[in-house]
């Protein structure tokens, strides 16, 4: 295979924007990556249906600099800050950011936006976290009472 | 390559611009269609897995509370799998009809069946024992026990179906010795398979290590249904810090130990103060006639069965 930074893929939003990405910063998308095994290495156009362009230009973003790490090493002090900042979004973006690297199949950011979501709800009553993200609660009371009597067990393992 | 060198530089440009054009977007565009609600199953289960240090309690008093969606994701076998796996890791034994259960419900069986002290049938006879004796046996026992020699190995014993007690590699635990389930020792009911008795010795009583391996243990020897750990690498195994001791076995030991004393006694006349009889009965045990109490002991399962 050539070297990566040689080559370009164009990715294509949902709404039809066209990213034009080195091969090597593509294929940390476990999804295009899988694409790309089975095409020629002339230029390639790959949909990216499920992905709006800004959020698709934010998971670029993402790869291209995990990329280049890989020939441009940083200390995990200054990746992990590079990540917090990368996650300092609005819930919104974060939501689709979270569908955009389980869609693309990359691991790393999935992981990265989970923790962020995580440390978000940690530590919060479920009521709290229904507010936190606009979650509307469906339950009946009674069906309330009746998983916090079937999950009591939990409380005394 | 000046060439590639431009031309990516070009491409850089022009893509970056695009990105900058879209982060503008952003903020309308991706506020469409969020629903935290529906995050996909195996997300979600990402999400609570990062909620530690205890999932198990994130994802069933609170997750399981916020919606249907995510009470589903917080009963979903992906997430248990992971949450089973990660219990059972350090652990030496887990049933295999717990292990064949949908995850959630093999995790709290699992948890719940590690607590049980009495063991099944095919429990006893199926595990390969470590023996040992502990040191309230009395020094000769100690002395003659691999275990208790540097880096020992313990002896291994199997609890056969038939009520023989079968070892390998060492001379103490013989075909003729037998076990069989008592109900009752030293005052204390409980049910079949908690109290085990080999030939009149004090009963064996059935309790659990924290790695939910079982333990046998009179106040005289100690079993454990895993390869027993050397000498001096786990304090939940040594004798100070073992359950069942000589006090609260006295009844048995000392009829035990009155079953040999009588012996003692017919072998080498009467006429022997009371005091003097540990200490006799020690002397014995140290002496020649070591295979004579063998026998004794041999015989007096035939006797009891």
């Amino acid at each position: 295979m050539v070297d990566g930074s040689e080559q370009f893929v164009a990715l294509v939003s949902s709404d039809n924007e066209t990213f034009n990405v080195e091969r090597g910063v593509a294929n940390v998308s476990g999804l295009v990556a899988n694409v790309l095994e089975d095409v020629s290495e002339e230029e390639t156009t790959i949909p990216i249906p499920n992905v709006e362009s800004a959020i698709l230009a934010k998971v670029i973003e993402y790869c291209r600099y995990h990329y280049h790490l890989q020939s441009n090493p940083q200390s995990d002090e200054d990746i992990d800050k590079w990540n917090k900042e990368f996650v300092r979004v609005d819930k919104p973006t974060l939501f689709h950011l979270i569908l955009a690297a389980n869609y693309m199949d990359i691991q790393s950011l999935l992981d990265l936006t989970c923790k962020s979501v995580a440390d978000m709800i940690k530590g919060k009553s479920a009521e709290q976290i229904r507010g936190e993200f606009g979650i509307v609660n469906d339950f009946t009371p009674e069906e309330e009472e009746e998983i916090r009597r079937e999950n009591a067990w939990v409380e005394d393992r | 390559m000046p060439d590639v060198g431009e031309a990516e530089g070009r491409l850089q440009g022009s893509h970056d611009d695009t990105e900058r054009a879209a982060a503008g977007r952003a903020a309308t565009a991706a506020h469409a269609q969020v629903s935290w609600a529906q995050l996909p199953e195996e997300v979600l289960v990402q999400v609570f897995a990062a909620c530690g240090p205890d999932v198990e309690a994130f994802a069933l008093r609170t997750a399981a509370l916020v919606c249907k969606a995510w009470h589903a994701a917080s009963r979903s076998n992906l997430l248990w799998k992971e949450l089973c796996a990660k219990l059972w890791s350090d652990k030496v034994y887990i049933k295999d009809a717990i292990r064949g259960r949908p995850p959630m419900d093999a995790y709290r069986e699992s948890l719940a069946d590690s607590k049980r002290e009495y063991l099944e049938l095919d429990e006893l006879v199926g595990f390969e024992w470590s023996f040992r004796f502990k040191a309230a046996a009395g020094e000769h026992w100690v002395e003659t026990d691999p275990w208790w020699q540097e880096d020992g190995e313990a002896v291994r014993v199997k609890f056969g179906r038939d009520g023989r007690v079968m070892g390998r590699g060492q001379v103490h635990v013989t075909q003729q010795f037998r076990w069989r389930f008592v109900e009752s020792s030293c005052g204390m009911v409980r049910r079949k398979g908690s109290f085990i008795r080999v030939n009149e010795f004090p009963c064996y009583i059935v309790s659990r290590h924290p790695n939910w391996g079982f333990i046998l243990q009179s106040c005289w020897v100690l079993h454990t249904s895993f390869p027993m750990p050397h000498r001096g690498t786990d304090a939940f195994l040594e004798d100070e810090n073992l359950t069942v001791t000589v006090e609260q076995q006295k009844d048995e030991a000392n009829e035990y130990n009155a079953r040999v004393t009588r012996y003692f006694f017919n072998f080498f006349g009467e006429g022997v103060d009371p005091e003097d009889r540990a200490g006799l009965v020690e002397q014995f045990l140290d002496s020649e006639e070591e295979d004579i109490l063998n026998d004794f002991v041999q015989g007096s399962s035939d006797e009891y069965d």
